[in-house]
């Protein structure tokens, strides 16, 4: 995993059930956050209020970064949306469980289990 | 300033010389090499008709004298030598018969004796005419015209020789070359003046040039140089007034940075003043605290709180986010917290009363993790509570080892959650506290401290950190945390400082 202080951000679209996977590669520290943020707004304003936030390649999110998915979480919320995020790294997940976000945002192993969880709300 | 000033106009005059000198050279190259053809080439032609003329008169000489040379006239030949000799620039007409003996001459005292050749002459041939320049004796340098006399083209009866004077043709060659050198003189003079004109006319846009930096030297970067042509020197005062407004741009971003540096820091110096500026001092305890901001303005926060007689509030606390974002929040909430502590003795119900305050003034996606201890100093005790924030280390004495107190379930941060569920989220914990004891409060800046190989500290970096440095001698908390700080630098190494860092150490003495 990328450590460098880069990140790469891809959109994945899944039309059928209106869901929207977002692959990040790198650390999600404070510069990188607004790199992100500018990606998720896009997504927001094109009105998908779907998100799978694809964690497998981010070896580190900064509080900045939680903050961005908590102000995420909120806003996809008011339009009946939801954000879950997938395929945490031990590191990531110990500040998830340390932050007790477990309560707020759901978090899933694989893409199946984030786009099942959908269908089922 | 004057000195440069004298310096440079000193060189402007030097430019006008060199100017000048080099036009006048070119001047003097150019006249005098085309005067010299010139009159060349007029010498030559001057030479060659007054040649052509002398060829003329030989051959009108030779003639009319064949027949007396027949007849041995000497009368006609002696007449003839006088009309020629009436020519102007005639030196000497000379007859010599067959055998070399002269039969007519302007000098009558040669007749009859043999004739001499010019020097360096050679003895004429059956070719004709020839001439030789050479140097007479009284009359300076003259063309001698030499021609034989020839009878039905086989014998030669005798010789013509006219000596013509080169001296005409020297004095008008030598009245062109004064005329040349006079006009030249003109010329040089009329270059010298005109090239001082056409420097001054040329100087002039430099001095505009110079005016404008020497204005924007003093500070006018408003200053603008006037139009110009467009020629290269225009197209600098274009580029001059262009770097002026760019100058004057880049000096207003330094001055607005400098400012913004300046706010910074006497924000930093405010934090700094928000911070304690000393640690507690109670029988029984001693206490340490690190704080280090990786920007000029920090967004961790640690704070003592006197809560009744026998109790101590310690607060370690990071907001989201780094720099004065996470300064200013982290003033409202000191703030807020400052007035609650004192008057608590759960650290839950604090932690809760904040989170109710602060939710009133966050928005989306900014939160607080703080981790907040009562220590009774009388019981030993250490009541904590933890909002989203690493749960301190505890060093235990009886065995050595440091350790993480337990904070399970964890809990949200501060000014998320306003819907209950932070409320039955936030629990108490305690622990006594023996002697020796050390709690370690911290925020995650020292844990995920990296390194050139971007290595984090870790948490088993700290425990080892504090272990070592709490076990080797009697320590107060004052040198663990000391001890501590070093060992983040030593593994960092020369990596930039990437997140705020924050410590209090508390030791039961």
């Amino acid at each position: 995993m990328r450590r460098d202080g880069s990140i790469t951000i891809e959109v994945r679209k899944q039309d059928q059930k209106g869901i929207t996977i977002v692959d990040v590669a790198g650390v999600v520290d404070t510069g990188t956050t607004l790199l992100l943020d500018e990606h998720l707004s896009a997504l927001l304003r094109e009105e998908k209020y779907k998100l799978v936030i694809n964690l497998a390649e981010v070896p580190y999110v900064s509080s900045a970064g939680w903050g961005l998915f908590i102000s995420l979480l909120q806003k996809t919320r008011e339009h009946e949306g939801d954000i879950k995020l997938m395929a945490m790294s031990q590191e990531v997940r110990n500040v998830f469980n340390m932050l007790a976000f477990s309560n707020l945002i759901s978090a899933f192993l694989t893409e199946e289990e984030a786009i099942a969880a959908f269908a089922q709300v | 300033m004057t000195e440069n000033k004298k310096s440079w106009s000193g060189k402007k005059s030097s430019v006008k010389m060199e100017f000048s000198i080099w036009v006048i050279l070119l001047l003097l190259v150019t006249s005098g090499t085309l005067a010299w053809f010139m009159l060349r080439s007029e010498k030559d032609a001057l030479t060659r008709e007054v040649t052509r003329r002398g060829v003329a008169l030989t051959q009108y000489v030779a003639i009319h004298s064949v027949d007396s040379f027949l007849t041995n006239d000497k009368l006609t030949l002696a007449t003839l030598v006088a009309d020629v000799m009436k020519n102007e620039d005639m030196v000497y007409a000379v007859l010599v018969n067959r055998n070399g003996r002269v039969v007519a001459s302007d000098r009558s005292e040669l007749i009859g004796k043999a004739y001499q050749r010019p020097p360096e002459s050679y003895p004429l041939d059956r070719s004709s005419p020839r001439t030789h320049t050479w140097l007479h004796p009284q009359a300076g340098w003259v063309i001698d015209i030499g021609m034989p006399l020839i009878i039905e083209d086989k014998a030669k009866i005798g010789e013509v020789h006219l000596g013509i004077s080169r001296t005409t043709i020297n004095k008008v060659v030598k009245e062109a070359w004064q005329r040349a050198i006079g006009l030249s003189g003109f010329f040089m003079l009329a270059g010298l003046v005109g090239s001082v004109i056409l420097v001054t006319l040329m100087l002039r846009p430099v001095s505009e040039l110079t005016k404008g930096a020497e204005a924007i030297g003093s500070g006018n970067l408003d200053y603008q140089i006037p139009t110009m042509r467009r020629n290269e020197l225009g197209q600098l005062a274009v580029t001059f007034n262009h770097m002026t407004r760019e100058l004057k741009v880049a000096t207003e971003q330094a001055l607005e940075q400098e400012r913004i540096k300046k706010e910074l820091q006497v924000a930093q110096q405010i934090q700094q003043m928000l911070l304690p500026k000393q640690v507690p001092e109670i029988k029984g305890f001693s206490f340490g605290s690190l704080y280090r901001a990786a920007k000029e303005i920090g967004g961790d926060y640690y704070d003592f709180f006197q809560v009744g007689d026998d109790r101590l509030g310690i607060a370690v606390a990071d907001v989201c986010g780094k720099g004065v974002p996470a300064g200013l929040l982290m003033s409202v909430a000191r703030s807020i917290l400052k007035s609650i502590a004192p008057n608590q003795n759960s650290p839950r119900d604090v932690i809760r009363e904040l989170n109710r305050v602060l939710l009133t003034d966050f928005s989306h996606g900014l939160f607080i993790t703080m981790f907040y201890a009562v220590v009774d100093v009388k019981k030993k005790t250490l009541l904590y509570t933890s909002a989203g924030h690493n749960p301190a280390l505890i060093y235990r004495s009886t065995t050595n080892e440091c350790i993480v107190l337990d904070m399970t379930p964890p809990c949200l941060p501060l000014g998320i959650d306003g819907s209950g569920m932070f409320e039955s989220l936030v629990k108490e914990k305690k622990v006594s506290l023996q002697k020796g004891d050390v709690v370690i409060l911290y925020t995650d800046g020292v844990s995920e401290a990296m390194n050139a190989n971007r290595e984090e500290f870790g948490l088993r970096g700290l425990q080892a950190s504090i272990e070592k440095h709490t076990k080797e001698k009697p320590q107060n908390a004052e040198s663990i945390i000391q001890g501590l700080d070093k060992d983040i630098n030593h593994f960092c190494g020369s990596m930039h400082q990437n997140d705020d860092i924050a410590v209090v150490t508390m030791k039961v003495e």
